[in-house]
């Protein structure tokens, strides 16, 4: 919320966070100029993954991806202490503590995304669409927020870990873009591109209406077997915290 | 058992922090300086052991505040978080109003606050007023109690007209009222206080010693507190915990710091005259000369010899007055940390 006292601050980012969306959508319309389409998906179906990844980031940003930054800080620093000593699920408080309002911009703009694309596509029963659409947004975000929660525990024993950071940043990029379109007979790439298929493109395809149903029950089973998972290596990890000095 | 079977609390002798045979050891690495030294600590790292706690045992009972003093890295501050939770020690027990603290049951997390002088719990960018209705809805306070709390720690620590202003706008002394307000919010019945005072001017330092003590007092709520500062230790606890290199030294009343530890006592004389170098030089019969500066002259003897010697004094030499001390608590202390003769 903090983010918000400072007002110039706020709208320079919902300045730069639209320009950058729509350097992605002009970007896709220079490929789309000189081909029709990639691996079967159009222009729009394209522009509906980078409207759905767009939108992930933005909830994303708005509810734990604070986390990200935060936490690997707090734990150099010491001030996690606070969090473990509070009667509150200590998973919870860290990921939640902070929101990033900067970033406000992003699901507006990346709604206006998603339907201008649908509007362009020949979609049939929408409302069943946007149904499961939201389910397997929500399946997206558990996945996402299991990665991040897996990757942070490992800062309870090794304190920094910017660069699995980073790692977690790119994959989240990656998310714009319609993986589910390279092919590619690599076992370590298809490995790669699964939690980003997915994370965005078995959402979007659901929204227009393709019902991949392997994807769609691989996304909701992977959701919760990663959540409890990284819930379990998260409490236990806890054990290594070993604060810092004052 | 968990917290001995009696709802959280240790009913056999009321105490409601007892630890036993606590200890806390670290692994840490050492790295040889400049690039090479980088280098080679990616491959071959090179670890030693600290024993940031060793074998330490204490109990405190209900309303005791208890001063918890060593030099830096002695333990106090990693003894105060495995008491609070946030650490899992390597050996020993402990049990805090009856709970296993790192074990982190809400019902004890409820019962306890934790203040750091060296850190922030408040969000630097919002005013406190945030972080305590955070901290309300977190440790469950009805509106009502919260209200009342708020009110009254407000007036006592005269902070009522910065509650809506931004924490990074607060004075150090202003901000640190609001940290233990935020901690005393839903009223704990133990509270650690870790270096509550540091950095604060002297009126600062003695507003909040103040408050802690009328805090203690009216709502019996048992404290440890750690501080470098031999004041806030003085004015409020009766008795204090000596930690050093992970040992306790001694654990009892303050008094009896200098019983224990000060085989001398100062004779602290005012003179008439002068002394000359030949008195000067037979001052050395009675002890040592600690300072001699006319008209004043303080004198170190051995405790037994103090009497004899001020007779002695009165006899032969020109004296105006005359006081047997004993040695400040601050000198014992720092010479028991530096092992050196105490007086």
């Amino acid at each position: 919320m903090d983010e918000m006292t400072d007002r110039v601050n706020f709208f320079t980012w919902g300045v730069v966070h639209t320009v950058s969306l729509l350097v992605f959508i002009a970007f896709f319309n220079i490929v789309f100029a000189q081909v029709k389409e990639i691996n079967g998906w159009s222009q729009f179906q394209v522009l509906l993954v980078l409207g759905v990844g767009t939108l992930i980031g933005g909830i994303g940003s708005i509810t734990f991806f604070s986390f990200m930054y935060d936490h690997p800080r707090e734990i150099r620093s010491g001030n996690f202490d606070f969090k473990l000593a509070k009667p509150m699920d200590v998973h919870f408080q860290a990921a939640f503590a902070s929101v990033d309002m900067d970033d406000l911009i992003v699901i507006p703009n990346s709604i206006v995304l998603i339907v201008y694309s649908l509007n362009k596509l020949p979609v049939q029963n929408l409302p069943i669409n946007v149904l499961g659409f939201l389910i397997l947004l929500s399946c997206s975000m558990v996945i996402l927020f299991s990665i991040l929660t897996l990757l942070l525990s490992l800062s309870f024993r090794h304190v920094r870990v910017d660069s699995l950071m980073d790692f977690y940043w790119s994959l989240v990029n990656t998310t714009k873009n319609p993986v589910k379109a390279y092919k590619t007979t690599s076992v370590v790439l298809t490995a790669m591109f699964i939690p980003i298929i997915m994370i965005s493109s078995v959402p979007a395809e659901v929204l227009f209406g393709k019902f991949d149903w392997p994807w769609i029950c691989g996304s909701v089973i992977a959701a919760v077997a990663l959540f409890l998972f990284s819930r379990w290596k998260w409490q236990n990890a806890l054990a290594d915290y070993s604060s810092a000095s004052s | 058992m968990d917290n001995w079977g009696l709802g959280g609390y240790n009913y056999f002798g009321m105490a409601v922090i007892s630890v036993n045979h606590l200890s806390k050891y670290y692994q840490v690495h050492q790295k040889e300086p400049g690039l090479a030294g980088s280098i080679k600590s990616l491959f071959a790292r090179k670890y030693y052991d600290v024993k940031a706690v060793d074998d330490v045992s204490f109990e405190i009972k209900e309303g005791e505040l208890v001063g918890f003093i060593g030099p830096n890295g002695a333990g106090k501050t990693t003894t105060l978080k495995t008491l609070s939770g946030l650490l899992y020690p390597t050996k020993g027990e402990v049990f805090v109003l009856g709970y296993t603290p790192w074990k982190r049951q809400a019902e004890f997390q409820k019962q306890f606050a934790l203040v750091m002088g060296q850190k922030n719990q408040l969000w630097w960018d919002l005013p406190a007023i945030e972080s305590f209705i955070l901290n309300k809805e977190i440790y469950e306070v009805p509106k009502e109690k919260y209200q009342t709390t708020l009110d009254e720690l407000t007036e006592l620590l005269g902070v009522k007209d910065l509650l809506k202003v931004q924490v990074r706008k607060l004075s150090l002394g202003e901000r640190m009222k609001m940290e233990l307000i935020a901690a005393l919010i839903h009223s704990p019945k133990v509270l650690f206080l870790d270096e509550p005072t540091i950095g604060l001017d002297v009126v600062a330092q003695k507003k909040m010693r103040d408050f802690i003590k009328v805090y203690n007092q009216k709502y019996k709520s048992t404290v440890i507190l750690t501080s470098h500062y031999m004041d806030d230790v003085k004015e409020l606890c009766k008795r204090v915990v000596i930690i050093d290199k992970g040992k306790v030294l001694f654990d009892g009343l303050l008094d009896e710091i200098v019983r224990k530890f000060a085989d001398h006592k100062l004779l602290s004389v005012v003179l008439e005259k002068e002394l000359t170098a030949k008195q000067l030089e037979k001052l050395t019969l009675f002890g040592g000369v600690k300072e001699y500066s006319y008209p004043k002259l303080v004198l170190q003897v051995r405790r037994e010899d103090s009497n004899h010697a001020a007779a002695k004094l009165l006899q032969s030499y020109p004296v105006a007055d005359l006081n047997i001390e004993e040695a400040q608590i601050e000198d014992i202390i720092r010479e028991v940390f530096t092992g050196k003769d105490v007086a």
